[in-house]
């Protein structure tokens, strides 16, 4: 007999219809534009990770007639390594093996001999102490030198340019998540407002049989929640076989930089708090719009 | 005893926007526990009366007070507990097509938190007692003319109103269920609901001896019992029923 439901007739509210998709939509985009921020940032923590607290040296094989002086080259290589044991700052230097640069070169040349012929560079790995001040110009001169077919890589200058990069994304990333964030408040305060126009009598007869604004504002607050939800479940659930799918193809990409853009456990369960955001988002702006709406009546 | 008025008017004009005013320099006090008819012609003011009764609106000029508050004092917060102490049968019943006539008469009580079992107890009991023991469940738009109105009025006395506002209660309702439901606002009164109902029963109005307030062109003249505006000086025959 006792069937408890809303005082407010809102299924007769058209303009609520298309709220569950805006949120849909607002929750897609969302999710999309949080991943790709989450999955650079990933990316980013990465390489500097890796990369961070280390240098490389590399030596070009002196050549004497056309053909690779490889005492030469040893004499330069030990130069290099000499010098860089004695810098301040330094806590190791290891010259990289044939097979670890095979390794390293085979996502780009594959496994084929054609490495044994090729004159390749030799690398030395130089690890740093951490927050050491290592003068860079002063080894540079020093390896300028005393070896001069070695040319110091230092990573902090490109990892600073990909640093910028993914600032900017994330700024890119943030101001449209601040679009998303504002078109689904707005697009709540209205269909709120055309519902609160449609049912000024109802209001005005809750009103008279006692009813607080936030009697009135919680039904709408309710009823918003069950709308946002829906379309933001359905938004989650539009965006997450996209993400995996990209997820899987960037961890398929071996050795680049995509392939470090991949999400971890804490980046899903950031994604997965966008349609619970969504959600609260709606029901708060809608139970403040009506809170508002109701101090100008009588 | 002296008993406090609970409706206090002083020189209260109402317009509506640049119009002329409605209710012109009205000045009455209802004591608790009264029970006044309101007449007047169509369009005299009755309604815009009873509105500012309710407080649906201000006066445009004057003081009023209800429970021995200045209306014009109460701060918005404090309206909806002086709300809850008026019941009003609106002309047009106001019911919600969308809930059952349990979940209309319900209403004062949901808003003023009452629990879920008590509703029911008061909503089914006085269900019954209106004759809508066998429409309890059923929508407005189902329902006769007479039956909305008794759910108008359910509605308004569910929650045992210190002030009871009835604008044609019984306009739609045959002789025998006007003067069943004017018993319930008689019993009402008697247990000390302040009652005012505005009619043009003239029949009701000689049946039940109760004052008269009159309104023409939006001035009140107020009529004791057995006085009536078209023998003013003369004392008719009243009938208690």
């Amino acid at each position: 007999m006792f069937r408890r439901r809303s005082d407010l007739p809102f299924a007769s509210d058209t303009s609520a219809w298309f709220l569950p998709w805006m949120v849909m939509l607002m929750v897609f985009f969302a999710g999309l534009t949080m991943a790709g921020t989450l999955s650079l940032n990933s990316m980013l923590s990465r390489w500097s990770r890796s990369i961070s607290g280390s240098l490389t040296v590399q030596v070009i094989p002196i050549e004497e007639n056309s053909r690779v002086d490889k005492k030469k080259t040893q004499q330069e290589i030990q130069n290099v390594l000499d010098i860089l044991r004695k810098t301040v700052g330094v806590a190791s230097a290891n010259v990289l093996t044939d097979s670890q640069m095979k390794e390293l070169l085979k996502p780009w040349l594959g496994d084929t001999s054609l490495l044994d012929d090729l004159p390749m560079p030799h690398l030395i790995d130089v690890q740093l102490i951490p927050d050491a001040d290592v003068d860079l110009d002063m080894l540079k001169a020093l390896l300028n030198k005393n070896a001069p077919n070695a040319s110091l890589d230092v990573h902090k200058l490109w990892l600073g340019k990909l640093i910028k990069l993914v600032k900017t994304l994330d700024l890119l990333a943030s101001s449209l998540l601040s679009l998303v964030i504002a078109t689904t408040s707005v697009i709540v305060i209205y269909v709120t407002c055309s519902s609160l126009a449609v049912h000024k009598p109802v209001i005005e007869l809750l009103h008279q049989t006692g009813a607080h604004d936030s009697y009135i504002s919680k039904q709408y607050a309710k009823r918003t929640a069950v709308l946002a939800a829906i379309g933001a479940v359905t938004g989650y659930l539009a965006v997450l076989p996209i993400l995996f799918l990209l997820s899987s193809l960037a961890s398929d990409i071996q050795g680049g930089l995509l392939s470090e853009a991949r999400f971890d456990t804490a980046s899903w369960i950031l994604l997965s708090l966008v349609p619970v955001l969504a959600v609260v988002l709606s029901t708060l702006t809608a139970y403040w719009t009506v809170q508002r709406t109701l101090r100008r009546m009588l | 005893m002296n008993v406090p008025n609970v409706i206090e008017f002083d020189s209260v004009g109402l317009r509506y926007g640049q119009g002329s005013e409605v209710l012109k320099d009205v000045s009455f006090a209802l004591p608790a526990g009264s029970f006044h008819f309101l007449t007047g012609e169509s369009g005299a003011g009755k309604t815009s009366l009873l509105s500012l009764l309710y407080l649906a609106q201000s006066p445009t000029r004057g003081h009023i007070k209800l429970f021995g508050k200045a209306v014009r004092n109460i701060a918005r917060d404090d309206l909806p507990e002086i709300r809850r102490k008026i019941g009003v049968v609106f002309q047009d019943f106001r019911l919600l097509d969308h809930l059952s006539a349990v979940d209309n008469v319900a209403l004062p009580l949901r808003v003023a938190g009452y629990d879920e079992d008590e509703i029911k107890k008061r909503v089914a009991e006085l269900l019954m007692w209106v004759g809508l023991g066998a429409h309890l469940n059923a929508k407005p738009p189902t329902l006769s003319g007479g039956q909305k109105q008794s759910v108008a009025i359910a509605r308004a006395v569910i929650n045992r109103p210190h002030i009871l506002l009835a604008d044609e209660p019984t306009g739609n309702m045959d002789d025998k269920s006007a003067t069943r439901l004017m018993r319930l606002f008689v019993e009402l009164n008697r247990r000390g609901t302040t009652v005012v109902i505005a009619t043009h029963n003239e029949g009701l109005i000689k049946a039940f001896s109760y004052p008269r307030m009159h309104l023409t062109n939006g001035r009140l003249t107020i009529y004791p019992v057995g006085y009536s505006p078209d023998q003013p000086y003369l004392r008719t025959e009243a009938v208690r029923v």
